[in-house]
């Protein structure tokens, strides 16, 4: 079976998963993974849902290097180029779901999901991800924070906090001016009052 | 996309305060080599990796250990209950997509294509 065929079925077992969103995200992706040359690894908040089960994304975010064929496969695949590197999938069921590609490459590191013996899917991993949500918490807009908390709450008990922390502090010797190790702080606090820990 | 973060080797080399250039000069690697191996468009050898390593002093483990995690749907659907009910315990409802958008919306980004795509949704 090519790469094109595993795609379409992918596609299909997003379309029959029409009450279980992590299903229905993770063959999606799964789909676009199979017809783009780069690997496509899933991040945003699609990736935070996984952690979650509550973050009700409005689209779904990869990283992978695009080029002109890799645009042209997905549209062959059925998903219609809305603009730059966004696409859109219509289920068969109406509901409309974005892919988007905001990044060439992962800035962290990726774990597997094995949705079945023959399809693998990279996702940014727990500890990767949890360092993304407190940079965009940076912006210092109330949703942003609120976000990373409710990530950082989710995973609390599971999280390598040791490993958070040294890279926080790595990407704070380069980048001083963004107050990441402040924000951190900030969060784990937050975490800690709401979870008594 | 390389086996390793790349861009976790451009930070090692801002700590170190060191420009491609000097990278370089003490490598022999070219500084549009090193610029496509710190973007992530070329998988170069384990060899010159390290090359580029041990000129900031470090070594492979200082790329970060090892996050990988793999995990079986049931792993993740497992996960996400857990993280859900967690949240719930905590007083905290499911995030909401509205204030997300309102928020890209207060940055001056298009979101019509975003809204017009949950409103396909139940």
């Amino acid at each position: 079976m090519n790469a094109g065929d595993r795609a379409v079925l992918a596609l299909r077992k997003a379309n029959q998963s029409q009450d279980d969103l992590i299903a229905r995200s993770l063959w999606l992706a799964k789909a676009v993974d199979h017809v783009v040359a780069d690997r496509a690894v899933l991040v945003g908040g699609t990736a935070v849902n996984l952690h979650t089960g509550s973050y009700r994304p409005t689209d779904i975010d990869m990283c992978a290097h695009l080029d002109q064929s890799d645009r042209n496969a997905l549209v062959g695949l059925g998903l219609r180029h809305t603009q730059g590197d966004h696409f859109a999938y219509e289920f068969d069921d109406g509901e409309v779901w974005l892919v988007e590609f905001p990044d060439t490459q992962v800035d962290g590191d990726i774990s597997t999901i094995h949705l079945s013996p023959d399809d693998r899917l990279s996702v940014i991993n727990r500890e990767s991800l949890i360092v993304d949500r407190l940079l965009q918490a940076t912006d210092q807009t109330g949703v942003t924070f609120d976000e990373a908390v409710r990530l950082c709450v989710a995973v609390y008990q599971e999280a390598d906090w040791e490993w958070v922390g040294t890279e926080i502090g790595s990407r704070d010797l380069v980048e001083p001016g963004l107050g990441l190790e402040g924000m951190f702080a900030r969060v784990l606090d937050e975490v800690r009052s709401l979870t008594g820990s | 996309m390389p086996y390793f973060n790349s861009l976790r080797l451009r930070r090692l080399r801002h700590l170190k305060r060191m420009s491609l250039a000097d990278v370089s000069r003490t490598t022999g690697i070219t500084k549009a080599q090193l610029s496509l191996i710190e973007n992530g468009k070329v998988d170069p050898r384990i060899s010159t990796v390290v090359r580029i390593l041990e000129c900031y002093g470090c070594v492979l483990a200082d790329l970060g250990p090892s996050r990988a995690q793999r995990r079986t749907m049931g792993e993740v659907r497992a996960a996400a209950d857990s993280g859900a009910s967690r949240l719930r315990a905590a007083g905290l409802g499911p995030s909401d997509p509205v204030e997300r958008l309102d928020r890209k919306d207060r940055l001056c980004q298009d979101t019509t294509v975003e809204r017009e795509a949950m409103a396909t949704r139940g």
